[in-house]
């Protein structure tokens, strides 16, 4: 269990947390909902190790993997989709253990035509895609995702959260989403709320 | 496609036609060759310049010396610009001396130079000294500019550095090398030539054109001066070629 005590965190003059206590349960997925400005993102960044904070413990991130869908695409804008998806795998793989692992990833996010296409000709959408390709490719222990699926339509949005689903299934990771959108929460499974 | 390349040669052409044309005139005009010499006259002393062995004496010690002294401003430059970048003291610390270098006059620059320094070594420091701040300039610039979101990214996932290095920030800085290189190059063969003149080492393409000068050799001093600018093309294009065509590319 990835467990938050007694949090505290402050921007400047403003309090973002003052005592956070949640909890998230291991090889789950849990949405994380709220108002916007709450914190969400930043609850993410924290639990990432981009953030520092002034008080508070948090247990159970020891040792463990994790991979980051951030709140904007972070893709390297020269380089193909599939360069992007490997360019966090290289450092740690040899491309024959971790080109099967693309490829069908590029299959479950539709990107197989665009696999060689520059990251600057696709739409928002496809951006996102790769992003989140990036992400699963990477096979963490915890994978936070920060508004994973925006500018996604119905369609594709549905089936991808299924492929998540499957993806959790398989590798056990422990997901934490954060998300505006309470059936797309509800479609991944436990929410809570950060007020 | 084809014929829009050569179209676009025939034109290069056509525009030196022009300004030798022009230049013909302006002979013509004048009157006396001992002030302007004609294109004619110039390329056919060139030509017996060519014959001689001290032509190339002349062209590979200063190219050895422009090559040197970019080297070692590109050097430093990256250096350099790559503590300012990491640690913002430096940067304050270098602002003085680099504002100072920019403005300093070039021929300051070279009678401080020929007191400290041999005649073979004076044309290499000035080259340095007017180099460096538009290296360092360039490079700060550019990795001032890097996407910091990139970079959180690629540490959060621990990507080797070497990766990071080529396939993240190389893109990002290459445009700012390849602006040093070329504004470097271009002003150290300017530099250069004119520490020769006055420094005065063995071989140098500044002292040929002095010894034209003090024999009123005005031919010699515009020959020279077209293959100074043909050597400054070439490097130029020669970086072009590099960053178009080389391993550099990514």
């Amino acid at each position: 269990m990835i467990e938050i005590k007694n949090l505290c965190k402050n921007y400047k003059e403003k309090t973002v947390y003052h005592k956070l206590n949640l909890d998230f349960e291991e090889n789950q997925i849990t949405s994380l909902m709220g108002p916007s400005g709450c914190g969400k993102t930043t609850l993410l960044r924290i639990l990432a190790g981009l953030e520092s904070y002034e008080e508070g413990q948090i247990n159970g991130l020891e040792g463990k993997k994790m991979a980051y869908v951030f709140q904007e695409d972070r893709l390297l804008p020269w380089l193909s989709v599939r360069e992007n998806i490997e360019y966090v795998l290289m450092s740690f793989e040899e491309p024959s253990t971790y080109k099967n692992r693309v490829d069908t990833l590029l299959e479950f996010l539709h990107l197989t035509k665009e696999q060689n296409q520059s990251i600057a000709t696709l739409s928002g959408g496809m951006k996102r895609r790769v992003a989140l390709g990036r992400a699963l490719a990477y096979e963490g222990d915890i994978l936070l995702l920060d508004e994973p699926f925006k500018g996604l339509d119905e369609a594709l949005k549905d089936r991808i959260i299924q492929g998540i689903l499957s993806f959790q299934k398989r590798t056990k990771a422990t997901i934490i989403c954060v998300t505006h959108d309470l059936e797309e929460a509800k479609l991944l499974g436990q929410v809570k709320r950060l007020s | 496609m084809k014929l829009s390349t050569m179209h676009a040669k025939w034109q290069k052409g056509f525009v030196l036609c022009i300004w030798i044309v022009i230049w013909e005139l302006v002979y013509l005009g004048v009157g006396k060759a001992v002030l302007v010499p004609s294109p004619f006259d110039t390329i056919k002393t060139l030509g017996q310049m060519m014959m001689q062995p001290s032509f190339y004496r002349h062209i590979v010690a200063t190219f050895g010396r422009v090559l040197a002294g970019v080297g070692l401003s590109l050097s430093l430059g990256f250096a350099l610009a790559g503590f300012s970048y990491k640690v913002a003291f430096i940067e304050r610390f270098l602002k003085p001396m680099v504002a100072l270098m920019k403005a300093t006059p070039i021929m300051a620059i070279i009678i401080l130079a020929l007191l400290w320094f041999q005649s073979n070594e004076v044309p290499i420091f000035v080259c340095i000294l007017m180099c460096y701040p538009i290296v360092y300039t360039n490079l700060l610039t550019g990795l001032s500019a890097l996407d910091l979101e990139l970079k959180e990214m690629s540490q959060f996932y621990k990507v080797n550095k070497w990766i990071v290095l080529r396939k993240c920030y190389w893109p990002q800085l290459r445009h700012y090398v390849q602006a040093s290189l070329q504004l470097g190059l271009g002003m150290a063969w300017k530099v250069v030539i004119a520490a020769e003149v006055l420094a005065l080492p063995k071989y140098a393409i500044g002292d040929a054109l002095l010894s034209a000068k003090l024999y009123i050799e005005t031919t010699k001093v515009f020959a020279w001066i077209i293959v100074i600018v043909g050597l400054s093309q070439l490097c130029e294009s020669m970086v072009d070629l590099l960053f178009k065509r080389g391993a550099w590319r990514d």
